[in-house]
C-alpha cells in the first residue's frame, strides 16, 4: 500500500505535555515528500513542526516522510491532514484530490518566492564534449524518476522546447529514485554522463562539504537575477503547504496562523500561498497530470481544449444552417407563390391580349369589309344595271347582247363572292364568347385597375375611381367591358404622356330615370383637335405615330354590340372625357 | 296639285360617292328618279314628303349614323319610308333599324331585284300615305268652311239620325234640316251619306254610340 516508503515512515512523537489526547481527533498528520536523506529532510522541517507544536499543545503531530506514490496512496486512504510536496506533485495530485494551498514555502535564499524551484543539468567539468542540449544525444543520463518535478520534468520542458523528446531514445536513462544525492555518486563513478538535479541541491551539498562545485559544469545555463543557485531551467514557485479535505476550517485556520507566525527572530518558514499557474502551464506543455488526456497534436489539442466552445459554435452553426435552410425554404415557397401569382396575371393578360387581338382582327375585318364593300357594291350595282340595260336590247340589232349579259352576270356573282369572303372572315373573327353576366361595376373597374397597374406605376399616373355608394349591377360581357375600359385608360395615358399632374378620374353615375349607368373617364391630356374629334371613331384613324387607329373604333363597336354608347367629349379643364353609357336592364 | 301623282324620287344618302353614283345608274335603268343628299344635316331641309319617294341610306356614316337619322325622321313625323344599307350588318343593328321604323334593311352588296322590289313597295306606301294625308287635309279644309249649324247637322247625320229627329233635336223644321244637309254635302264634296261618314272617320269626328245618348 504505502510501498517502500512505509518502511521509511518515521513518526515523531512530539508530545507537548504528558497528558494523553482526550480530544476526538488528537493527532495532526502531515505527509511530506521525502526527496533527500531522511535525517536531513526531517531537520529542514523542524521550524514548521515547532510552530505547529506550539499552536496545538494538546495534539500529537505526526510527520510522515513519503515518496511521490506514498503521498498519493496515503491521500487515497484519507490518512493525511496536511501535505507538503513539490509544486509539480501538487498539481498532479490536485487532479484527483481536493487540496487547498494554505501557504508557500518562504525560503530566505530566494529573492522572489515565485522563483524558487529550478532544475539543473550537470556534467563533470572535465567532459568538454558536452556543450549544448543537442550534445546529449546518445549519452547516458541520470535522474531520480520521470515523476520528479525539479529532478526531471523541468529539464524535460527545456529539451522539448529544443525539439528533443527525452523519452524517445534520445538518451539512455539511469533512474535511481530518491534520495537525489546518490546521483552525484553515479556521475562521479562514471556510470552516467550527466545528471539532472534540483537547483540548489549541489550548492547545499557543497556547503555540507559532500561535493566540490568546481567539479561540475552546467549545460544550458540560465541566469535569473536574485537566484543564487545554478540552473538550466525556468523557475517555479516553492513548495506548497496543502490542506486536505479532512481538517475542519477552524483547525486549518489555526494551522495557517502557526505557519505564518515568525518565531525567535527568525522569519516564518511559510508565507501566503502563491499562484501555481506556471506549473499548470508547464504540465500543459508536457501533457502531464491533469493535461495527460490532452492530445499532442496541436490542432487536436486546440479542439480538445475548446471543445465546449466548439460544441457551442457547431450547435450555433447547425442552428444557423437550419435557419438558413428554413429561410431558403420560405423564400422558395414565397417566390413560388409570387411566381404563380405572376403567372396567373400573365396568363390573364395573355388571354386578354389574345382576345383583344381577336377583336382587333375582327375590327380590322369590319373596317376592311366596310371599305371594300363600297367599291364592291358599286361594281355589283353597275353590273346589275348593265344587265338590265342589255336585256332591253334587241338580239337582232345587237348580236353581242347574250355574251355581254353572261359577263355582267359573272361580274355580279364574283363581286358578291368577294363580299361573302370578307363577311365570312369577319363572322369567323367575331364569333366567341358573347355571354353576358350581371356584374358589379366597382369590381369591373378594380379589375381594370389591376390590368393597368404596371403602366400606371411606370408612368406615375394615379387612377381615381369615383363611385356612388350603391351602383346597380350591369349586364356585360366581362372581357369586352374590360377591353373597352383598358382601351380608354390606355388612350388617356397616351394623351397625358407630355403632361405632369397625371391623374385619371373615372366617375360613375346613374342617368336620370336610371336608363343608363354613365362612366366618365376624364384625363388631363392635351385634348382633341377638331379634326381628330370628328374622325376619332373611324377605323384606322389615329393621332399617334404608333397604333393602328382601331382602339376606339373597336371599343365603340364592342359597346354598341352590348347596346352601350361611347363618345368622346372635350373636357372643360382641358383633356378629354370619354363617356360610356351602359344600358341598365330594369 | 296632287302630290301622290307626281313621279317617285329615291333619295340617296351614303358617304361613299362611288356607291351613290352606281346606285343612281342602277335605278335610272328602271326609270326611277334619284336625288343625292349631301349629308345627314341637309336631309331635313329637303321636300321629302312633297312627292312619293323613299330614302335609301347607309347605316355607318361619319358624324350621323343612319340609325340616328331614322330616329330624327320619326320625331319630325315625316312620312317618307327609309331603307337602310350596311356593309357589315349584324342582327343587333338590323333589329334596331326595324324597331326605329325602317322599311327594309340590306346588306351591301345587294341583289338589284330585291332592292328594286323593296323600293317600289316603299314608294307605294309613301304614295298612299301622301294621298291619305292630302285627303285628310282637304277634308279638314272643307270642314272648316261649314257653318256652326251645318256642323251640328253633320254630327247628327253621321250618327244615322233621321231628318225629323234632327229637326226635333235642334228645334228647327225638317225642311231646314234638308237645306243644311244639301249645303254641307256640297261643301264637303261628298255625294252620299256613306262618303260623309268616311270623311268623318278620317277626320276623327266622334262616332261613338255611347256618346250619342248624351247628345240626345
Amino acid at each position: 500500500m504505502l510501498g517502500r516508503s512505509l518502511g521509511s515512515l518515521i513518526c515523531f512523537y512530539l508530545l507537548a505535555s504528558a497528558s494523553l489526547p482526550t480530544f476526538a481527533n488528537p493527532v495532526i498528520t502531515l505527509g511530506i515528500l521525502d526527496w533527500r536523506d531522511e535525517a536531513k529532510a526531517a531537520s529542514s522541517w523542524e521550524p514548521t513542526l515547532a510552530a505547529l507544536k506550539q499552536q496545538f499543545p494538546d495534539k500529537q503531530i505526526e510527520l510522515h516522510q513519503l515518496s511521490l506514490e506514498g503521498i498519493a496512496d496515503a491521500l487515497a486512504e484519507q490518512k493525511l491532514d496536511y501535505v507538503i510536496t513539490n509544486p509539480g506533485h501538487y498539481v498532479q495530485l490536485s487532479q484527483t484530490f481536493q487540496l487547498a494551498p494554505l501557504a508557500t514555502l518562504n525560503n530566505p535564499f530566494f529573492e522572489l518566492a515565485q522563483q524558487a524551484v529550478g532544475s539543473v543539468l550537470l556534467v563533470p567539468v572535465e567532459n568538454q564534449t558536452i556543450q549544448t542540449w543537442q550534445d546529449l544525444r546518445g549519452l547516458k543520463l541520470g535522474a531520480v524518476t520521470f515523476d520528479a518535478f525539479g529532478g526531471f520534468q523541468l529539464i524535460w520542458d527545456e529539451l522539448a522546447q529544443e525539439g528533443l523528446d527525452p523519452k524517445k531514445d534520445f538518451v539512455k536513462w539511469q533512474l535511481t529514485g530518491f534520495p537525489m544525492e546518490q546521483l552525484f555518486d553515479q556521475l562521479a563513478s562514471g556510470k552516467v554522463d550527466a545528471i539532472i538535479v534540483r537547483s540548489c541541491l549541489a550548492e547545499v551539498l557543497a556547503v555540507e562539504g559532500r561535493i566540490n562545485l568546481a567539479d561540475y559544469r552546467v549545460i544550458g545555463e540560465r541566469q535569473h537575477s536574485g537566484y543564487p543557485c545554478l540552473t538550466s531551467s525556468q523557475l517555479y514557485p516553492d513548495w506548497p503547504f496543502l490542506s486536505t479535505g479532512k481538517p475542519t476550517a477552524a483547525e486549518a485556520s489555526k494551522v495557517l496562523q502557526a505557519l505564518l507566525k515568525s518565531r525567535e527572530d527568525q522569519p516564518a518558514q511559510w508565507a501566503a500561498p502563491l499562484s501555481y499557474q506556471p506549473v499548470y502551464n508547464l504540465f500543459e506543455r508536457l501533457r502531464l497530470g491533469p493535461f495527460e488526456a490532452f492530445p499532442h497534436n496541436p490542432l487536436l489539442n486546440v479542439i480538445y481544449r475548446y471543445r465546449y466552445l466548439l460544441m457551442l459554435g457547431s450547435g450555433l452553426l447547425i442552428l444557423l444552417f437550419a435557419h438558413h435552410i428554413r429561410v431558403g425554404y420560405l423564400v422558395r415557397k414565397r417566390s413560388q407563390a409570387l411566381e404563380t401569382a405572376m403567372q396567373t396575371t400573365q396568363e390573364k393578360q395573355q388571354e386578354l391580349a389574345h382576345l383583344s387581338r381577336f377583336a382587333v382582327m375582327g375590327e380590322l375585318a369590319a373596317g376592311l369589309a366596310h371599305e371594300l364593300n363600297q367599291p364592291l357594291t358599286a361594281i355589283v350595282n353597275y353590273a346589275q344595271g348593265s344587265q338590265r340595260l342589255l336585256q332591253t336590247l334587241n338580239t337582232q340589232t345587237f348580236p353581242q347582247q347574250e355574251s355581254l349579259l353572261a359577263v355582267t352576270q359573272k361580274i355580279t356573282i364574283q363581286g358578291k363572292r368577294a363580299a361573302d369572303i370578307i363577311r365570312n372572315l369577319r363572322a369567323f373573327l367575331r364569333k366567341g364568347d358573347r355571354g353576358l353576366e350581371q356584374l358589379e361595376p366597382q369590381e369591373l373597374l378594380q379589375e381594370v385597375r389591376l390590368f393597368m397597374e404596371a403602366r400606371l406605376k411606370q408612368e406615375e399616373v394615379e387612377l381615381r375611381l369615383h363611385l356612388p355608394e350603391k351602383t346597380p349591377l350591369i349586364s356585360v360581357n366581362r372581357v369586352e367591358f374590360l377591353q373597352i375600359f383598358i382601351n380608354l385608360i390606355s388612350n388617356a395615358l397616351d394623351a397625358m404622356q407630355a403632361n405632369s399632374g397625371k391623374k385619371i378620374d373615372v366617375y360613375v353615375s346613374e342617368s336620370p330615370a336610371s336608363k343608363y349607368l354613365v362612366f366618365n373617364v376624364i384625363d388631363q391630356g392635351e385634348g382633341l383637335s377638331l379634326e381628330a374629334s370628328q374622325r376619332i371613331f373611324e377605323p384606322f384613324f389615329t393621332t399617334r405615330k404608333q397604333g393602328m387607329g382601331l382602339g376606339l373604333s373597336l371599343s365603340r363597336s364592342l359597346a354598341a354590340a352590348q347596346g352601350a354608347k361611347l363618345e368622346l367629349l372635350p373636357h372643360s379643364a382641358g383633356g378629354v372625357c370619354a363617356r360610356l353609357e351602359w344600358p341598365l336592364v330594369s | 296639285m296632287n302630290k301622290a301623282k307626281l313621279p317617285a324620287v329615291v333619295w340617296l344618302l351614303d358617304d361613299e360617292a362611288q356607291v351613290v353614283e352606281s346606285l343612281q345608274w342602277l335605278l335610272q335603268t328602271v326609270g326611277l328618279e334619284t336625288r343625292v343628299v349631301a349629308s345627314g344635316q341637309d336631309l331635313f331641309n329637303l321636300p321629302l314628303d312633297q312627292q312619293p319617294g323613299c330614302l335609301l341610306m347607309d347605316v355607318r356614316m361619319p358624324l350621323t349614323s343612319g340609325l340616328d337619322l331614322l330616329e330624327a325622321l320619326k320625331q319630325q313625323q315625316l312620312l317618307i319610308p327609309s331603307i337602310l344599307m350596311s356593309g357589315h350588318a349584324d342582327v343587333t343593328m338590323a333589329v334596331r333599324a326595324m324597331k326605329l321604323g325602317a322599311a327594309d334593311f340590306f346588306e351591301k352588296p345587294f341583289n338589284d331585284q330585291q332592292l328594286l322590289d323593296s323600293l317600289q313597295a316603299a314608294i307605294e306606301v309613301h304614295r298612299q300615305a301622301i294621298e291619305k294625308q292630302q285627303l285628310l287635309e282637304s277634308f279638314k279644309q272643307r270642314l272648316s268652311e261649314l257653318t256652326e249649324r251645318e256642323k251640328q247637322v253633320m254630327l247628327q247625320l253621321i250618327r244615322g239620325k233621321q231628318a225629323k229627329k234632327i229637326a226635333d233635336n235642334l228645334n228647327i223644321s225638317p225642311k231646314t234640316v234638308d237645306v243644311h244637309r244639301y249645303n254641307l254635302m256640297q261643301k264637303m264634296q261628298v255625294e252620299s251619306l256613306a262618303e260623309l261618314v268616311h270623311a268623318a272617320l278620317l277626320l276623327g269626328l266622334p262616332l261613338a254610340f255611347e256618346s250619342t245618348k248624351e247628345n240626345l
